[in-house]
């Protein structure tokens, strides 16, 4: 008899904590969850802003019996198989690209696939011995500057022979069937002595002895597009040449003075043009590795110490020692820039650069950069360069600014929207008018702003763009025809002393707006030949040379600001609403009309909540996805004009994450695009609690 | 003397003015406007939509002297030039085994226009339509002349004639003249627009509505019907609402009921309204790398080593999909629930526990049922949201084409690895991604129709709702 | 009798057409993430294997060219369709990965085609003039940019019009193409409208009279009109044209697998090259078709 209730006492004491638990459970939840996002996007986004860090060395011992590469993709060390009747202590001149090394032997040439493995032994990979090439060579003399290129199905060999004869061999490596060769000789080049650079593409050989530069074209197939042999010089050059090398991405190529100044020239203009002022360095260099799929150079200057640069933007992201050493003639950086090597016979030593993303510098995300092919710095997205062998540009800036441009295009529509439709139903409309208004219009929440972009997108834009003038006549008669109506009850009332309060407005002026529409429909185009003498397009395009885009964000205003409405809407009605009666009453008793009662006691008393709903509807703007993914043509440039295009972060997230690679710069860079879209909309969306809850104190008194 | 002059007669104007009430005209034209919106976007929306599914007329064009053969077709679009010629945007089906369905042809190309009652329009099964008139048929090994009034009724008589694969076909006569025989195999359904009655259209745009409704889209999503789409949209919100409901009711009693109002409680709230506000996007994005490559990494090395590297919950998937709207919704969900609690009077739970009854209990079987319908509104508004949200799903789990829906009768019967299509998804890839946009048009805005009424469903249940709480309890001052 | 007679008939014939299709019933799931030139065609292959095979699944996201290394990489997908070749890079990533080269099947030919608005008069272009009016570079060497119709001699609208350009984004192959082949690498102006879709590109360009876009010639229909391309000395440029594969992670000496298989050799049949010349691109020839199936292993049918 006792024990039951006290059992039940204590079922029920487990109930009330167990729910006390869980419900602070939730609450602690929600605000994990937040936290976690933040954290999250943050931990995605922190490599980004790491610049790189040199690691110890490692050092990798060569037994002296065999001759071995290192492979450029990633600095692995691989023993190359012996060649018949050449013996190992013809050591020959290696060199390496990609995921092949040539070895350059009297009279012939190897080429090795350092892909396919045999055995692994420690820290060192054999070639299989079918994975090889031999190249037989007629050429005169032994081989002098050879350069090596290779990429996924081909590769590119050029020297200079004991004649001074420039020669060029292609292979190419069908994925079935035998290598296919092709040749070229360039009997007497106007330069005899110079360093030989192949391009990315592998169809141009460009030489550079001192100041002078030669450029070979390689026709592929007849009818080529380019001119075969230009030579020329290298203009701004105030001292002598040290080294000349291939900038990043092998865009341009980086030619460092004695003077200690590293000058960029652009090789996507024929005569070499130089790309912007030249970089002050530290110190004078003696060697230039630059990489292939960022934007990135790693110089070694005379006393010892690398340095990281981003030629584009001049921002040094790196200055460390390097230890150990090595001589400048056999250091390389490896094609991913995630090691810097160098070796000789007996070793081979690697500088890892770890972490960061060395590349993505403030200056180079924001700022505009002198690029290769411009002529002006400038600001460019273009995240996709990778696919084609051209570098990526990442230039927020237009994104941010298109992100901002939708959203206050938005706003331009949708505030009067909101804030004249939130006063009319909260103030001026009985309650039971009221009730029936106030949720048709939260209603325009029920468009999802995938169905108002593809709307936008396929259906207004084209009606957009062939009535224009009506469209912008028709913005301004929505604004005129209500006035028109409060003169025309003016002036009937100053004629008759007629004067009615209890008018039914809403039929009254959507009658005059349909008067409107069917006056416009039959009027428009008239009075745009009258004004404009043909179309008003043609008109701005002929006095302002001011392009009217299809996909434009006068187009996104309007689809925006049909999304954030109802929200804003909704808020600006509540507040006003919750003004107490009493109030506007007081004033009217004073008085005062009611206008003058809304507006000078009513909405200062609401302003808080109106301010918070602005915030919030504008936080919303800068969000918005669907719609400008949709129907704008994501373009992104930096124009203000309501006819142009915009880009947005988010839309450019929406489009290009699926297809990043996860870790890679591009996937972080949209990262962070996400994260300072969360930061906006959080620093937005505090900001108006914050003016929220000042309202809500400010009545709880009353 | 000017200036007074200007003065006297500016004052009774200014004080007229302001009892003409511009603004207020004004703000009744942004009610007028923003109510005029609503209309004209479903409006247009239910013409286009619906008007897909209704027989199109089948419109003959001869051509003027020295012009080029016959056309049968449906009018896509007109257009006029500057000089006031009309020209026509023709949809005339398959004529070829490499189609060029569409054509454009001037005014002067054209010599007259008719409405023939025997032209009709095929389905095909595996491929767009055909226009033509029936010309002869092989049903029982040698060709017979047949009209298409009687080819019409003979396939509605026999619904098997057109299943099985042998070699009975019709012959076509097209428009140009050119015969071309199609295996009855391939048809799906024949009619003659032009000779419908009004009845037999609304046959059937009936019939043609079920089957968007009902079917499995084919041919590359322009034919065929969304059903796998709906059920893709159904499930996914179903499953979050599993996830959302729990979650957001009881973080919003520890809000209301449990949390002292001090800093933490502030923080939370705010943690709410920032939630609300940040957009969507963000949240597929930090799904698509916290919870699909993080999470869904892990678990599959955990649970799914086997399948390796395949990944099992580590892609885009359901699962991932719902998490992502259950936190996208939270917000509403948790608002919506306290707003709910603030009203149920205090009388209410002092009773409660005056009788004795502890907190837990007071809030099970007293509050909690009096605040249901505000519980009730959240959960609708979060599903009308969820149900709209798109940006989201095109990173963490939609497929253009699934045909696996993501519950079927396979164990574990609920696929939560799986893709799944969805509407909203599918309304943009069909509207900007589908090589035959010009036809497939109407389908979009049909398909864009049904996800707006779903949508203005929720809203409007979640309004009714809302005035039966507030009917139901005064709101209490104290808020 | 006669009746019985004939239905041991028919059950005879049947058990005989079951034996020739004795394969074991396949079963299971696989991913197809990538191209969207090559979206439609894969949901197309998707529903004729599951007519072969009810009891698989075929999944088909298409997003653009980019996603299939990336998900082929991380495992997200069992075939990756790419409407180019996979990069250096991208093949580095997937080398790095699995330690060996991903396999590419090509499954169809591609035109890209330039188009206007129908009432323009013009009727060619050079690949000179195309790079001067859809870069920002003009790294083909043509001395100017071209922003305006009447600098190429025709009035689209009276007065001059600006020159509007649609194409599509960073993912999408097609881009990456016309890039490579017409820009000779350089950037397209910031202007060019990057629609999502290449039929929302012809939509745009046929309801824009000053437009200019390029998409895939599948998805191009009588409602533009489609340029020439000349080269640099008035002749008929070679089209541009690309191939579009399928990428498989295959393990060098392993097979396909029986679902990849499956749809692999689905796409390569006489059915599956059908689909591709009624999604309007060109299929391949009977031998390149028995040499990819002899390669694959999948020569059996």
């Amino acid at each position: 008899m006792i024990e039951a209730p006290s059992g039940l006492a204590a079922r029920r004491r487990f109930r009330d904590n167990a729910a006390t638990f869980a419900a602070r459970g939730a609450g602690v939840t929600v605000l994990a969850a937040l936290l976690l996002m933040l954290a999250y996007l943050v931990y995605i986004c922190l490599p980004l802003a790491l610049p790189a860090r040199l690691e110890p060395m490692i050092e990798t011992p060569l037994d002296t019996g065999s001759r071995f590469a290192v492979r450029e993709a990633d600095a692995s060390v691989w023993r190359l198989p012996p060649v018949e009747g050449v013996g190992d202590d013809v050591r020959g001149e290696i060199h390496s690209s990609g995921n092949r090394a040539a070895l350059a032997l009297p009279g012939e040439l190897h080429v090795y696939d350092l892909v396919r493995l045999v055995d692994i032994a420690g820290q060192v990979n054999g070639v299989s011995p079918d994975a090889r090439w031999r190249l037989r060579l007629a050429t005169p003399g032994a081989l002098r500057n050879l350069a090596f290129d290779s990429s996924a199905g081909r590769a590119l060999i050029a020297y200079y022979d004991g004649a001074d004869a420039l020669h060029a061999i292609q292979m190419r490596f069908p994925t079935a069937g035998a290598v296919e060769l092709q040749r070229w000789t360039l009997a007497a080049p106007a330069l005899r002595r110079g360093r030989i650079l192949l391009n990315a593409t592998q169809d141009e050989l460009i030489v550079v002895q001192g100041d002078r530069f030669l450029r070979w074209h390689l026709p592929a197939s007849p009818g080529s597009r380019r001119a075969l042999v230009f030579g020329g010089q290298l203009f701004g050059l105030a001292s002598e040449v040290d080294i000349a090398a291939w900038g990043p991405g092998r865009e341009t190529i980086l030619v460092a003075t004695a003077n200690a100044e590293l000058h960029r020239y652009d090789t996507a203009r024929r005569n070499l043009p130089p790309l912007g002022t030249p970089v002050a360095l530290p110190d004078r260099l003696h060697w230039i590795g630059s990489e292939r799929e960022r934007r990135l150079s790693a110089l070694l200057t005379r006393d010892e110490r690398l340095l990281l640069l981003v030629p584009s933007s001049a921002e040094f992201r790196l200055r460390a020692p390097l230890p150990g050493r090595p001589p400048a003639a056999t250091v390389k950086l490896s094609a991913d820039g995630s090691y810097i090597y160098s070796r000789d016979e007996e070793r081979v030593l690697r500088w890892s650069l770890r972490a960061g993303s060395p590349d993505t510098g403030w200056r180079s995300l924001w700022l505009p950069q002198h690029y290769g092919a411009y002529d002006e710095p400038t600001h460019g997205w273009h995240p996709d360069g990778a696919a084609i062998g051209v570098l990526p540009k990442y230039g927020l800036t237009p994104l941010l600014w298109g992100t901002f441009k939708a959203a206050i295009y938005g706003m331009i529509i949708a505030v009067p929207l909101a804030l004249g439709a939130a006063i009319y139903t909260g103030y001026f409309l009985p309650p039971r008018r009221r009730n029936q208004v106030k949720p048709a219009v939260e209603m325009l929440e029920a468009f999802p702003t995938v169905v108002l972009g593809f709307l936008a997108g396929l259906w207004l834009a084209p009606v957009l763009a062939e009535h224009l003038f009506a469209a912008l006549l028709s913005l301004l008669l929505l604004v005129l025809v209500p006035l028109f109506i409060a003169a025309l009850h003016l002036l009937l009332q100053r004629r008759g002393g007629l004067f009615l309060h209890r008018i039914p407005r809403l039929p009254l002026v959507l009658l005059a707006y349909a008067v409107a529409a069917v006056l416009l429909l039959v009027y428009a185009a008239r009075l745009e030949a009258l004004f404009f003498a043909g179309t008003l397009q043609e008109w701005l395009w002929g006095s302002f040379e001011l392009r009217y885009d299809q996909r434009n964000a006068l187009l996104i205003g309007l689809a925006m600001g049909l999304a954030i409405t109802p929200v804003m809407f909704s808020i600006i009605e509540d507040a006003i609403n919750a003004v107490p009666r009493s109030l506007s009453d007081g004033s009217l008793a004073l008085g005062a009309t009611r206008w003058q009662s809304l507006a000078g006691v009513v909405l200062p008393a609401a302003s808080p909540a109106i301010l918070s709903a602005l915030l919030i509807g504008f936080a919303r703007g800068l969000g918005e996805t669907m719609i400008v993914l949709l129907a704008t043509g994501n373009t992104p440039v930096l124009e203000v004009d309501p006819f142009s295009g915009l880009r947005s972060l988010a839309a450019t997230v929406a489009a290009e994450l699926p297809e990043a690679d996860a870790g890679g710069v591009h996937f972080r860079l949209l990262f962070l695009a996400a994260f300072v879209l969360f930061a906006l909309t959080f620093v937005l969306n505090t900001v108006a609690e914050l003016f929220r809850q000042r309202l809500r104190y400010a009545y709880a008194g009353r | 003397m000017q200036v007074a002059e200007s003065a006297t007669t500016e004052v009774p104007l200014r004080r007229a003015v302001t009892r003409a009430e511009p603004l207020v005209w004004l703000c009744s034209g942004a009610v007028v406007i923003a109510l005029t919106l609503l209309v004209t976007v479903l409006g247009l929306l239910a013409v286009r939509g619906l008007g897909h599914f209704w027989p199109q007329p089948l419109i003959l064009l001869s051509p003027a002297q020295g012009g080029e053969t016959a056309q049968l077709g449906v009018i896509l679009d007109r257009e006029n030039d500057d000089d006031g010629r009309e020209s026509l945007l023709l949809y005339r089906g398959v004529v070829s085994v490499f189609p060029s369905t569409l054509l454009w042809l001037m005014d002067d190309e054209i010599a007259g226009r008719s409405y023939p009652d025997d032209a009709l329009a095929i389905e095909l099964r595996n491929g767009g339509r055909a226009f033509g008139f029936a010309d002869s048929l092989r049903d029982t090994g040698s060709w017979r002349p047949i009209s298409s009034a009687q080819l019409v009724g003979k396939l509605t008589e026999e619904p098997d004639l057109s299943s099985g694969m042998d070699d009975r076909a019709l012959r076509l006569r097209l428009a140009s003249g050119d015969r071309m025989a199609i295996p009855l195999a391939e048809i799906d359904t024949a009619y003659a627009p032009n000779a419908m009655s009004f009845t037999d259209k609304l046959g059937y745009f009936v019939e043609q509505l079920g089957s968007f409704l009902a079917e499995a889209p084919r041919r590359g999503n322009v034919q065929g019907g969304v059903f796998p789409a709906i059920v893709g949209t159904v499930t996914l919100v179903v499953l979050m609402t599993l996830i959302v409901a729990p979650l957001g009711v009881l973080a919003a009693i520890y809000l209301q009921e449990y949390a002292q109002h001090g800093p933490v409680t502030r923080l939370v709230r705010i943690a709410v309204n920032n939630l609300a506000g940040v957009p969507s996007i963000v949240y597929g994005v930090f799904a698509l790398g916290f919870f699909v490559y993080g999470l869904g990494g892990s678990l599959d090395q955990l649970f799914f080593s086997d399948r390796l590297p395949a990944p099992t919950l580590g892609a885009p998937g359901l699962l991932w999909a719902s998490l992502t709207m259950a936190l996208l919704t939270l917000p509403v969900v948790v608002v919506s629930t306290e707003e709910g609690l603030a009203r149920v009077p205090r009388t209410l739970r002092e009773g409660s526990f005056a009788l004795g009854a502890t907190r837990a209990e007071t809030l099970w079987r007293v509050v909690l049922p009096a605040a249901s319908p505000a519980v009730l509104t959240g959960l609708i508004l979060a599903v009308a949201r969820a149900t709209g949200e798109v940006a989201p799903l095109l990173l963490v789990g939609v497929a253009k084409y699934s045909p696996g829906l993501p519950i079927d009768g396979e164990f574990p019967y609920l696929h939560l690895d799986r893709q799944f299509m969805h509407l909203g998804f599918y309304i943009y890839d069909l509207g900007f991604q589908s090589p035959e946009l010009a036809t497939a048009e109407g389908l979009v805005f049909a398909t864009a129709l049904l996800l707006v009424l779903i949508v203005l469903f929720l809203n409007v249940a979640a309004v009714i709702l809302r005035g039966r709480l507030r009917e139901a309890f005064r709101p209490d001052e104290t808020l | 009798m006669k009746r019985s007679l004939g239905s041991i008939f028919t059950a005879l014939l049947l058990l005989v057409s079951a034996a020739a299709y004795a394969a074991p019933e396949l079963e299971g799931k696989i991913v197809s993430a990538g191209s969207d030139t090559l979206g439609a065609l894969s949901s197309l292959w998707a529903e004729l294997l599951r007519e072969q095979h009810p009891r698989v699944l075929v999944q088909v996201r298409a997003i653009g060219s980019g996603a299939a290394p990336t998900s082929l990489v991380q495992g997200a997908a069992d075939i990756g369709p790419m409407s180019r070749p996979m990069s250096g890079a991208e093949q580095e990533l997937f080398f790095r990965r699995y330690g060996y080269a991903p396999t590419a099947v090509p499954v169809a030919y591609d035109q890209i085609s330039v188009f206007v608005h129908r009432s323009n008069p013009l009727d060619t272009l050079t690949l000179d003039q195309l790079d001067a009016i859809f870069s920002s570079t003009r790294r083909c060497g043509f001395p100017r940019l071209m922003r305006d119709w009447s600098e190429l001699g025709v009035s689209v609208r009276q007065g001059g019009n600006p020159i509007s350009l649609y194409g599509r984004g960073a993912a999408s192959g097609t881009y990456s193409v016309f890039r490579e082949q017409v820009l000779c690498g350089g950037d397209f102006a910031p202007r060019l409208n990057r629609l999502v879709g290449s039929s929302a590109i012809v939509r745009a360009v046929a309801q824009d009279p000053g437009g200019v876009g390029y998409a895939s010639a599948g998805h191009v229909n009588a409602t533009v009109k489609p340029l020439g391309l000349l080269d640099a000395e008035g002749r008929r440029a070679k089209p541009l044209s690309r191939a579009l594969y399928l990428y498989l992670n295959r393990p060098p000496g392993a097979d396909l697998g029986p679902l990849v298989g499956a749809y692999v050799r689905l796409a390569l049949s006489t059915d599956g090259q059908q689909e591709v010349l009624r999604s309007g691109y060109t299929p391949l020839s009977r031998q390149e078709r028995d040499v990819l199936r002899r390669d694959l292993g999948l020569a059996d049918d």
